[in-house]
Formats: C-alpha cells, structure tokens, sequence
C-alpha cells in the first residue's frame, strides 16, 4: 500500500508570483487602436477621419470660446445659447451615431 | 462723509414710559393691545447662485471670462452704437494703426504687487511678502484690454479710465487708435452701465428690512448682551409701545454673513479631546440666538468670509444641522451669498462683503460705497473673481452678471456704515448700504421699503465711565 501524499489532495501550485507574463500577453491585452477621435495612431493627415477634421476646426474656433474642460457638444450649446449661431453640421455629428466618441475636444487626455 | 439721508426716529413723546412704570394691575390693557407683525410676500431671486449636486472643478477659468465677455457685450454694444455712432467696433486682431475705433472687452489691471504664485519660484522674495494684504497698488500699475481672440496694452488719456480706480474683469469699451509702438491710446470709456429696474408697486404703510452682519459669535470679544439686545428689539420685548410698533413693522431680518467667525479654539484642538464640545459651544449659541429670532420674523442667513461654508464665491447655504434648533421654522431661510429676493416687489441684492473688500485692494481713492455704485456701472458682482477672489469655475455661464437693477443693494462685514441714494437712467434709484460688523459697531440697519430711507440702530451694552 502506498503511502498517501498530502500532495494527492492538494497540488502543489506555484505562486502567482513567479508565472512569468511575456509582452506577448501584454500586447494581446490591449485593443489594437485605430485612428479615432484623438487620432493618436494616426500617421498622416488623411488618417483622421472627415468629421473629426470638421470637428477639430470647430474645437479651434476662438469666436466660440475656449474648448478645454468640457465636451463639444457642451460648447455647441454654450454657442447657441449665447447667440453665436454654431453650425448645425456640428451638433448632427456630435448627437448622430458616432456621438459618443467624437464628443471629446482635441485636447483631451493631452492638455 | 457728508451728512447721510437717514430717517429720523419717530419724535418720542413724554410719556414713552407711562406703560413701563404703571401699575401691576394695569397690565391688562396693556395685553389687550397686541401689536401684529405686517408682512411681506417674500419670492428668492438668487437660484443661479445655488450649485448643483454635481460640481465639476477640472473647468479652467477661461469658461468664466469668455462667458462674462459675452453676456456683456451686447450691452456694451448698444451703448457704443448710441454715444459713438460713427466709430466702428472691431476685435483686437482687427485693429490697425490708421482710424479711431472702438474695441469690447474684458480689463486686466496689470499690478506688480499682486500676490501671484510663480513668487515662489523667484530667486529673489520680493518686498510684496513685507506689505502683506494691505493692498495691490503702485504707481506703475498698467491696463490691458482682453476679448476672446488677442490682448492689447491701454494707455489711457481719458480721466474715467485710470489705473487707481478701476479693478480687473471689468468688461468695457474703449475708443482711440493704436500707436506705432503698440499701444492702444484710448480718449473715451464706456461701461455697461446700470440694468433695467423693473417696476415695483409702492407700499401704503411704512415696512422695514433689517440688516445685520458680523455677529461673529464665535469670537470671544463678542458680546452676548449686545447680541441679546438685538435679538430682544427684533421680537419686540425691548422698550415700550413706540420700540415695539418699529419692531411690528420689520418684515424680514437678513443676517449678511459673519454669524459665526472662525472658531479658533477648534481649529487649534485636538480632534479626539473632550474640550471639543466646549469648543462648539459657540455653535449652539448661534442656534439658541437664531431660534429666537425665527421664532419672531423671517430670518435669512447668508454665510460670511470666515463661516463654516465653502469659502469659493457663491457661498452655499449654511448646513442645516449646525442649527438644529432652528432649521424647523419655515420662516428660516438659509441662503447663499450673494443673496437676492423681492419683497413685494422690491428687489434686494447683498454679498457678505468680500467682492469689496476685494475691490478695494485694487483701488486707491475710492470708498466701500463708491465700489458698490460701481459694481452697478459695471454691471457685475464681483469682476475681480476668479482673479484673487476664489470663485467656482462655471462653463456655460457667469450668475453675477447682474440682470435687473435692485431697488437695494448691499455689502455687509464692512468697516463702517455708509449709504447712498443712486439716481440712474430711467428714473431707477437704487438705495446702496454698507452694513458694518455688529461686534466693531454693534449696528443694526432697517431700511424703510416705502422710502428706502435707511435707519441705523446702535445697541451698545457696556458704558465705561469716561
């Protein structure tokens, strides 16, 4: 009869410590990013989406005020509000199907 | 100081005390003729000043100012069009050296003794540290014009508009041409000038607002049996028939900030120590004190510089459990500062007094009323926050840009009394009062809602024998 080993029952298991992580398993983490809102990937100009462009010109507008520290659509209708007629271009985008990424200003995350 | 417009005390008669120094017996009629309070309808005005629940503070103060420009632009543009009719506005960027124009925008009063944080990365301290708070400024303290594009320096050869008597963030209209060197030379000013007043009904009787700031019960200069007066007079137990019948006609009492200072015993203690709840006993004093007086008439109370309350313009309200006592009563009111609400019409607006005596570090020359007339001129609150004055940053929109022009306005914790009647156009008068400390001067201020005429009242407890 053998001997029964605590080992048996409970197997030995190394410590979470000592698994080694690869970069090869940091890398699959992470979402390959295509060029967005921010066009942080984005190589070249042409990278950046149309509407992101049209964005950005509306972001860099001085009559419209300043564009940090708050969303575009806020300032959309922070111009509205002070009658400075805002292209509605702008507010379709921002309200339309791709809103919620597009609603972040160019210097988002960066300034 | 002139002689001030006050209204006289009513002529007391020879037998004022015949009622005091009857006979027991005799107590009977005098019960019989009870003397009700008259009353106001009392409607708030002052929700912009109330935040929400949700306060973002990551806002730069950029927002503020582009928000303040705009909302003042438009009325500085009416008044450019009817003074200066040929001369053509432009925005800074577009101003060249060939025609007289005017520009819009928002002042910045360049001063180098203004405390400002890259001091401490200088190599050298400067002597600013040694003059401490006394005031920002020198005689080489310069203009600059600011809109939301580019900013251009000011020489100014137009009396209204000297360094020693304007405040930053003020927004403004200048007129002149640019020199060869850069400067803007400016020969004419224009300010948004006073709001609309709206219209109010006139009171048949005579109705009287009380004012008082800078009780400072937590002080221990402070003096109870001063405070006791003052609250006996506003319920009406202090003196006979005449005392009691003014006191009948005060309709709402505001206490302008200042009720309780700043609790330095607290501040000093160790949290866990059994002195703490001695050292609250200031609190408690400040309930038992606002108890009485909610008991008696419309109390509003607005929090103050060294109140416990945010210390970011606008105040909010004064937190309900610090008066347990009182916080049950519907005629307490807890407000923000600034503080504005109508009485029957009538428009009261008030700050506990920090955007003057902000403004007076900026100014030379200029009295606590004379900056009070001028927030009406320049059609702004507080123009020198967020500039050295804390303020919340707001995004879509400035609330002390005044809208409508109060029938009264005033500024409390200020060293002295003062108070003027300002004429504006369109046949507005605005009654202006700098309410002072109740502990420095032990004075209340009852304004007469018929005649805005003011009515000082001094409550003094301790004669010394000089």
């Amino acid at each position: 009869m053998q001997q029964a080993r605590i080992t048996d029952n409970f197997r030995q298991q190394k410590s979470f410590d000592s698994i080694s992580r690869t970069g090869r398993d940091k890398k699959q983490q992470k979402a390959p990013e295509l060029p967005g809102a921010h066009g942080e990937a984005a190589v070249t100009n042409y990278d950046i989406s149309a509407e992101e462009r049209l964005l950005r010109a509306f972001d860099l507008a001085t009559q419209y005020g300043p564009c940090t520290g708050m969303t575009r659509l806020e300032r959309w209708q922070r111009a509205e509000q002070f009658g400075l007629n805002p292209p509605m271009q702008v507010k379709e985008l921002l309200t339309g199907l791709q809103g919620e990424q597009l609603n972040q200003c160019l210097w988002d995350g960066r300034v | 100081m002139g002689t001030l417009d006050l209204e006289r005390p009513t002529p007391s008669t020879g037998q004022k005390y015949d009622e005091l120094l009857s006979m027991p017996g005799d107590m009977m009629c005098a019960e019989a003729a009870a003397i009700p309070r008259a009353t106001c309808e009392y409607t708030p005005r002052g929700q912009g000043f109330l935040l929400g629940k949700q306060r973002s503070f990551d806002r730069q103060y950029a927002h503020l100012y582009f928000s303040r420009l705009l909302k003042l632009r438009q009325v500085v543009q009416q008044q450019v069009q009817a003074a200066w009719p040929g001369t053509p506005v432009v925005k800074i960027l577009s101003v060249g050296e060939d025609q007289e124009v005017a520009v819009i925008g928002t002042l910045y009063k360049d001063m180098k003794l203004k405390p400002s944080i890259l001091d401490e990365y200088a190599k050298q301290p400067g002597f600013k540290q040694a003059l401490g708070g006394t005031g920002f400024c020198s005689d080489d303290d310069s203009l600059v014009l600011e809109d939301e594009g580019a900013r251009m320096s000011m020489r100014s050869e137009c009396a209204e508009l000297q360094p020693d008597s304007v405040v930053t963030g003020v927004v403004l209209a200048v007129r002149g041409r640019a020199e060869p060197g850069g400067d803007f030379v400016v020969s004419g000013v224009l300010w948004a000038g006073l709001p609309e007043q709206p219209q109010r009904p006139l009171p048949q009787e005579d109705a009287y607002v009380a004012l008082v700031s800078g009780l400072q019960l937590a002080n221990s200069k402070a003096d109870m049996m001063q405070v006791q007066l003052l609250v006996d007079f506003l319920t009406g137990n202090l003196g006979a028939a005449p005392q009691q019948q003014l006191a009948a006609k005060v309709v709402q009492l505001v206490i302008a900030g200042g009720s309780l200072g700043q609790l330095e015993a607290l501040a000093a203690a160790n949290p866990y120590s059994r002195q703490q709840t001695t050292d609250m006993e200031p609190v408690r004093d400040m309930d038992l004190v606002m108890t009485e007086l909610a008991a008696a008439l419309p109390v509003d109370i607005m929090p103050g510089p060294d109140d416990p309350a945010n210390v970011s313009l606008p105040q909010q309200p004064l937190h309900q459990c610090l008066f347990p006592g009182a916080a049950p009563y519907s005629s307490f009111r807890r407000v923000t500062n600034p503080h504005a609400f109508e009485l029957d019409g009538c428009l009261l607006l008030g700050t506990s007094g920090q955007n003057i005596d902000d403004m007076a570090k900026y100014t030379r020359g200029r009295s606590r009323l004379d900056l009070l007339a001028c927030c009406l001129q320049w059609r702004h609150l507080c123009p020198t926050a967020p500039d050295t004055l804390t303020c919340f940053p707001f995004g879509a929109d400035d609330p002390f840009v005044l809208q409508q022009c109060p029938h009264i306005m005033l500024a409390a914790n200020q060293p002295e009394f003062d108070t003027r009647l300002l004429e504006g156009p369109g046949g507005a008068s605005v009654r202006l009062v700098c309410v002072p400390s109740f502990i420095t001067t032990g004075t209340l201020v009852l304004v007469n809602l018929r005649t805005l005429q003011c009515q000082p009242l001094i409550f003094q407890s301790n004669y010394t024998s000089s």
